[in-house]
């Protein structure tokens, strides 16, 4: 059995929905204990939402079966809420962790919450800035009871500026942070991406930000407090649009899936129902090496296609070419057929053949996860590979799983005192 | 200047473009003393890649090079030839990680992969970011930005779903920088365990699958459910929509029932609003589309301005679409020193977004602008490695260096 690169770092993760869990995801597979606090009294976002999975066989292929053909637009994913430990995004977000049920706002949680934290290294919240002082468990109150404490405060906008207390929400991020604006086909509109782009950038960033804090902490013993906008590390991922503005006082355009200066530099269509395959040339002999697989047809000799310069000036009629020429294959077997040639090609993935992709199986990047609620599926994972010390995954804990172990083993709670704050609803 | 949080940390880098630099530049930003291996004469690739100062091309002009290189120091050297070779195994030696993204039998006709290296410094993380991994049957693939993203899975879906249009990537290279970050994360936790336990290991990070964990979502869609996110017709997946208000757009989103009834009363309780159609959220997703025609009538008459202001101060989380300007001249970013100018030797005084993260004890800080090329060779070689100014001069002329 492998160590583990975290073993021994606990983490207090007062974070929910998704920035915060993923961010605690990547720590908890490298072994970090996380103690995820929970509570019925505010389900995390993501233990409500559909869809759901259902153990249930039948109910399952009922679920499919209703789905069907063309009855998803418009419709919601499913009828019901089967319980907060069904929801299939937060079994992902929330692997490798421990989960604990506290009714933060509860005075009596007050004690064993620094109690925990005392027992810990680092403290993750992604609340908005005000909450955790109002409920007393800002840095100042619990470095008090762990002087080392690294304390990460991960907020939409920052912990100080005049829009601190902005909430935001989902794929807002990606409007707010620019990414939209520099987003869109050629002449069109500034449009979204199909997930909270935001969120999961943020999140690595956010869990590198602690491991450095780890480090500065071995050398000096010296903890402290972190302060991490999700909005600037969306916005630390545009140099390019950042730059030419900040450099040039130039808005940058929109290019759709072109480029400065590579052609061809697209997405064209492949045989079968909405196929599409992504086509990048970085150099004269990546071209070479186009033209050649293509069977050197005679258009490919056209002075307007000579050069790389001249290809990006034409790049309208090349990709009519090329995409003439792409139709008659499958996006897959293009892919090969065109990498073997020395061309930079992808097909442009659905859901579905990311899951039956060869190369991400050949990889592990999914693991074989069990769960009581849901019964076994596959999960995709970060996809970070150490070599003497992988990742481990196992599920996401049920709601309350982890209290004996977190109150009654780590804090010594007696039993009977356990159930009294269950009955108290402090356990809750 | 205080200490640093990864002060004592030593990296190489020998890494091109976007997805090992960011990677290191992580590092870099927070102290580690980071040495950017390029290539005699030519150095990154990212030095010829715009947007350039006021748009003419030259090494020391290149936005992004500027950007992802702060902080760095730069030694020119060639590694294919054997004494550079040896300086290459010199620098190593003493470093915690090396940085790589070239493709994964490069280093290896080099003797320079991970078994080579570990015989040299034992505690050395190789950190190797690269399309899809050192292993697996795309292992030697070639592919940019646009191909990852696009096999990532987030393209897919990504544009409109007009059967005349195509799938689309995001703006600017999300999939090399998530490489990075992922690249980040896994050398800091080989580094927690180096410093536990003197061992080093091989950090493996494929593009392709850095982007389709964050995918998760989508993917867990078809595995749990069967649903295949398609482009055309799809399901109602995003969130949010951006609508147009008067003098831009707003991003609109509604994800608990509070923000809705807390909307409605922001819009002064409008008539339509209490239809049976919108009152909860299946009701307002299955009539999504008349709902924000209904909401676009109420925005349009407004200024962004005017719309995040009444929405943020009653707790309805609408976004502005903002555009460079906006967040280049952002009174919020300007409060929190979030740009930050720093002076360049040939590309002067500009300004670059600075780090996303306030750390109480160990603040970020410009150490050094983005090096010249080649510019610490002689601080390098000669002050680290004990070569003469002779040698040096040498090892230049006969393309070593």
């Amino acid at each position: 059995m492998n160590d583990l690169p975290l073993a021994g770092i606990r983490i207090a993760d007062f974070t929910w929905v998704w920035a915060g869990p993923y961010s605690t995801l990547l720590l908890s597979t490298m072994g970090a204990e996380v103690i995820k606090f929970e509570s019925r009294k505010r389900l995390d976002l993501n233990r409500t939402i559909r869809p759901f999975a259902y153990a249930d066989p039948t109910v399952h292929a009922n679920f499919v079966e209703w789905l069907g053909a063309g009855a998803l637009e418009g419709k919601p994913f499913a009828h019901g809420r089967p319980g907060p430990n069904q929801a299939d995004h937060f079994n992902q977000l929330n692997m490798s962790k421990l989960g604990i049920t506290l009714d933060l706002s509860h005075p009596k949680s007050r004690n064993i919450i620094r109690s925990v934290v005392a027992l810990s290294d680092v403290v993750i919240e992604n609340y908005s800035p005000r909450v955790m002082k109002g409920l007393g468990l800002d840095y100042d109150a619990l470095r008090e009871v762990r002087p080392d404490l690294i304390y990460l405060a991960m907020s939409g906008l920052g912990a100080v500026g005049p829009d601190r207390d902005f909430v935001l929400y989902g794929g807002a991020q990606v409007a707010i942070g620019g990414l939209s604006s520099l987003t869109g086909y050629i002449g069109g509109p500034p449009l979204t991406l199909p997930i909270g782009y935001g969120d999961p950038l943020a999140a690595m960033h956010a869990a590198f930000c602690i491991l450095a804090a780890l480090e500065h902490r071995r050398v000096t013993g010296e903890g402290q407090y972190i302060d991490m906008s999700q909005l600037e590390s969306m916005i630390n991922l545009i140099p390019e649009g950042m730059m030419e503005y900040l450099m040039n006082d130039r808005i940058p355009s929109r290019m759709g899936n072109r480029d400065a200066i590579m052609a061809p530099h697209d997405v064209f269509p492949c045989k079968g129902d909405d196929k599409w395959i992504a086509i990048a040339v970085g150099s004269e002999a990546e071209w070479r090496a186009l033209c050649s697989a293509m069977g050197n047809p005679a258009w490919t000799g056209l002075a307007v296609f000579a050069d790389m310069y001249s290809r990006w000036q034409h790049q309208d009629t090349l990709g009519k070419y090329l995409g003439q020429w792409t139709a008659n294959f499958e996006a897959y077997e293009l892919m090969s057929l065109l990498q073997q040639a020395g061309v930079a090609a992808t097909p442009s993935l659905s859901n579905a053949e990311i899951v039956h992709d060869p190369h991400l199986w050949e990889r592990n990047f999914f693991v074989n996860i069990d769960h009581p609620a849901t019964g076994p599926g596959i999960q995709p994972s970060p996809g970070i590979h150490l070599s003497e010390t992988p990742a481990h995954f196992f599920r996401a804990p049920l709601l309350g799983e982890h209290n004996q172990r977190v109150f009654g083993e780590l804090l010594g709670i007696t039993t009977d005192e356990i159930e009294s704050l269950v009955e108290e609803k402090v356990i809750f | 200047m205080g200490r640093r949080a990864l002060e004592g940390v030593k990296v190489v880098e020998y890494s091109q473009l976007i997805s090992g630099p960011y990677c290191a530049k992580m590092m870099a930003d927070m102290g580690a003393e980071v040495i950017k291996v390029e290539e005699p004469g030519v150095g990154d690739d990212a030095r010829r890649r715009g947007p350039f100062l006021d748009d003419i091309p030259g090494p020391e002009r290149s936005g992004l090079f500027l950007y992802l290189n702060t902080n760095k120091l730069s030694v020119t050297l060639n590694l294919k030839s054997p004494s550079g070779r040896n300086i290459f195994l010199r620098l190593v030696e003493d470093a915690d990680i090396l940085v790589e993204n070239y493709p994964s039998n490069f280093l290896k006709d080099l003797q320079l992969d991970y078994d080579c290296l570990r015989e040299v410094n034992p505690r050395l993380i190789l950190t190797s970011i690269t399309p899809f991994g050192q292993s697996g049957p795309y292992k030697n693939y070639r592919a940019y930005n646009l191909n990852l993203y696009h096999i990532g899975g987030l393209g897919y879906p990504g544009g409109t779903p007009d059967p005349n249009t195509t799938p689309l990537k995001a703006g600017g290279s999300q999939a090399e920088f998530i490489a990075a970050t992922a690249g980040a994360v896994g050398a800091m936790s080989a580094l927690h365990y180096q410093r536990a336990t003197g061992k080093g290991q091989h950090v493996d990070v494929a593009a392709m699958e850095a982007m389709a964990g964050i995918y998760e979502r989508m993917i867990q869609m078809y595995t749990r459910h069967g649903i295949e996110i398609r482009r055309l017709g799809r399901p109602n997946i995003g969130s949010g929509t951006l609508l147009p208000c008067k003098d831009g757009k707003t991003y609109f989103v509604l994800p608990e029932e509070a923000h809705w009834h807390r909307f409605v009363a922001v819009m002064g309780n409008p008539e339509w609003a209490k239809s049976d159609k919108f009152q909860d959220r299946d009701g307002r997703t299955r009539n999504r589309k008349e709902l924000e025609l209904l909401v676009g009538k109420w925005m349009i008459e407004r200024t962004r301005d005017e719309i995040i202001r009444v929405c943020q101060a009653n707790r309805v989380p609408f976004a502005p679409l903002n555009d460079m300007a906006d967040l280049a001249n952002s009174e919020h970013l300007a409060a929190r020193d979030y740009f930050a100018e720093i002076e360049h030797p040939e590309a002067g005084l500009l300004r670059y977004p600075s780090a996303s993260y306030k750390y109480e004890k160990t603040p970020w800080q410009v150490r050094r602008p983005a090096p010249l090329l080649g510019q610490h060779n002689e601080q390098v070689y000669c002050g680290r490695l004990g070569y003469s100014r002779d040698e040096l001069t040498k090892l230049a002329q006969t393309g070593v260096i």
